[in-house]
């Protein structure tokens, strides 16, 4: 029915590997990787009993012993096994590649964080202008000599007013 | 590694077999299944079966169902739902009629009764040998336990099942 390469479990389609997915056989012979058997794996009253998707031959485990310590590794597979880690290394490197775009998630939270740059703008809005009316009252001062003590003291008015 | 995680998957089929079913399939993996599932099917050329993902959910599909050659559902088109819990594929799809089909294991809200789909479920079942199944049970129904007993009555005299049949499609 269901055609598959040996290199991946036939449940879950991921390839076997020497450390999470090894390769295991149930007692009718047909090989899964360990966390599917795990997760089909029953458990009633001390009792682990695993029906094979493929024949629904039943595997049983008596107490005391888990499915590892029980069932017998696929020893075929777990030769070809090693020409697959590099695979492995590459799903890590997918991984990561993964938390990348996890950071780039948190990039609306820095755009959340650019809000406040509006409104600093505003403050220096106003700060030209309060500018402009400083030099446009100083270069009065330099033509207008008689009147020097009158200008200095619109002068102070105004930097009063903006200060306030 | 297992832990114990009951969804109503599990706890009916806990219910079944008298036992506890421990579900530890994350959603990436079971992503990554239905993903390749997909591929599969659209590069196979299964002629009278499809099916794709319903808008953007991937645990949710649309596939369709032609009735086979020389059955007299032949030349009638069926849309299925299946949605994909996430204990799959070690718990089975729940599937059912979106077109109403007239058919001795079928009930009026489109319920299929299919042993494959409960208690025969296996892991190695994917959305193409399901749609396989329901389409050869369209022609092989099971008249022993039916749940359109109207239609089992009637499925004896072909022809009045095949008049009946068209008279009442609606795609």
């Amino acid at each position: 029915m269901v055609l598959f390469e040996d290199l991946e479990c036939g449940v879950c389609y991921l390839r076997y590997s020497r450390i999470d997915r090894v390769p295991r056989m149930l007692h009718c012979n047909h090989t899964f990787c360990t966390p599917c058997l795990e997760t089909m794996g029953l458990h009633y009253s001390g009792l682990c009993s695993v029906r094979c998707p493929l024949c629904r031959q039943v595997t049983c485990v008596d107490r005391g012993l888990s499915l590892q310590g029980a069932l017998f590794v696929n020893s075929q597979l777990w030769e070809n096994i090693s020409e697959e880690q590099k695979d492995e290394e590459e799903e890590k490197k997918e991984e990561k590649r993964n938390e990348g775009k996890r950071v780039a998630f948190q990039l609306p939270p820095s755009s959340q964080a650019e809000c406040p740059v509006p409104k600093q703008n505003r403050p220096k809005l106003r700060l030209p202008t309060f500018l402009k009316r400083m030099s446009f009252t100083r270069n009065p001062e330099e033509r207008i000599v008689p009147t020097c003590n009158v200008e200095m003291m619109s002068w102070r008015r105004i930097s009063s007013e903006g200060i306030f | 590694m297992a832990s114990q995680n009951m969804d109503p998957a599990a706890a009916s089929t806990a219910t079944l077999k008298g036992s506890e079913t421990s579900v530890t399939a994350s959603k990436g993996s079971v992503s990554k299944r239905l993903q390749q599932e997909l591929m599969t099917l659209m590069m196979s050329g299964d002629k009278g079966i499809s099916a794709f993902p319903e808008s953007d959910n991937l645990f949710k599909w649309i596939g369709t169902i032609d009735g086979a050659q020389g059955t007299v559902y032949e030349g009638l088109r069926y849309k299925l739902s299946l949605e994909f819990p996430s204990g799959y594929p070690y718990n089975a799809p729940r599937v059912k009629f979106i077109t109403a089909c007239f058919h001795p294991n079928v009930d009026e809200n489109g319920i299929i009764c299919l042993d494959i789909l409960k208690d025969k479920w296996s892991a190695l079942y994917d959305v193409r040998s399901i749609l396989l199944s329901i389409q050869s049970l369209l022609g092989e129904p099971n008249n022993d336990s039916p749940m359109n007993s109207t239609a089992a009555e009637m499925w004896d005299d072909q022809e009045a099942f095949k008049a009946h049949l068209h008279a009442t499609y609606k795609n």
